[in-house]
């Protein structure tokens, strides 16, 4: 599977609540790509959604070194390093 | 309702815009003008006062307040004069912030209703946070009971309430599920909505990564913890 169908793939699992396997496909896209934005991106969403908040800034904060101008990326990344 | 905030520091600056938010009337006052200006836009009204000096606190008519929130506890000397004052000039409810136990026993003693630590409040709980990353809120509830929110154990994600067995087995009540349920927005992108389901039924579902509002004695919780 490509990379767009992996991040395909781990969006449909993401939103079907199946955590496990979207997490899988995107750590398969970072196993390959390390500095992909969405991928990281993604990731930190599903473990915000699961309460994993120290995991999910570090995502966020990675998406951020890579891409500064990522604007949901730091919105996200300061609302949990806020208590 | 209406508020009054003495003191526009960092404390009075959040309860004066939090009120204000929730759609109360708040003024707000402080000696300093730059502090003034910092929630004039936000508050129904902000002025440049010494609230020591009691022919200007008279002027704000105290007692028409629901409460006073006395913010200036930088100033332990100006804090207990405000609050007697405030006694005097006939507030219904005065709110004291306090650093000390000692400062807070005067003021209590001067009439304030009610004082609140802040800086130890906040130090509790950023210790919490440091010491149990799974448990998000503590409320002690007695010596022995509290109540916590803490992350669904991996042992329970996919079982009904009932199945986890959490009141016979680990001698806990769940009370509440915190969810945080996935969505796709406008643009495609995944986030999410929060969902809150108040004493859930015994054949509620628990999801992986829910956050559980659990009510136990403290052994049974930290029981919990190590699931």
């Amino acid at each position: 599977m490509g990379t767009e169908d992996l991040l395909e793939e781990a969006k449909f699992e993401l939103l079907a609540g199946r955590y496990d396997k979207a997490e899988k496909f995107l750590r398969e896209v970072l196993s390959d790509e390390p500095n992909n934005t969405d991928a990281l991106f993604n990731l930190g969403v599903l473990y915000e959604i699961t309460h994993q908040n120290s995991k999910a800034l570090e995502c966020f904060n990675r998406v951020l070194e890579i891409d500064p101008k990522h604007k949901e990326a730091r919105e996200r990344a300061e609302r949990l390093s806020e208590i | 309702m209406q508020f009054l905030v003495i003191g526009i520091g960092r404390f009075g600056k959040a309860v004066a815009e939090a009120l204000a938010d929730a759609g109360h009337e708040v003024v707000a006052v402080d000696e300093k003008e730059e502090a003034v200006l910092e929630v004039e836009t936000k508050v129904s009204q902000a002025l440049v006062m010494d609230a020591t000096n009691e022919r200007a606190l008279r002027t704000l008519g105290i007692g028409d307040f629901d409460a006073v929130i006395v913010a200036t506890s930088q100033n332990i000397e100006s804090s207990l004069l405000i609050t007697m004052l405030a006694k005097e000039l006939g507030a219904k409810k005065i709110v004291a912030k306090t650093a000390t136990p000692l400062q807070a026993k005067v003021l209590k003693r001067l009439g304030a209703d009610l004082v609140v630590y802040p800086e130890r409040d906040m130090g509790q709980r950023v210790a919490q946070l440091l010491t149990s990353p799974m448990i998000f809120e503590f409320i002690e509830l007695s010596p022995t009971h509290s109540l916590v929110e803490i992350v669904a154990p991996e042992a329970f994600a996919g079982k009904t309430i009932g199945e986890t067995k959490a009141r016979t087995r680990y001698g806990v009540n769940i009370i509440g599920i915190k969810r945080r349920v996935p969505e796709m927005d406008e643009d495609g992108k995944v986030t999410y909505k929060e969902e809150t389901i108040i004493i859930p039924s015994a054949e509620e579902e628990i999801a992986r990564g829910d956050l559980l509002i659990v009510i136990g004695r403290d052994e049974d919780i930290d029981a919990l913890k190590r699931l």
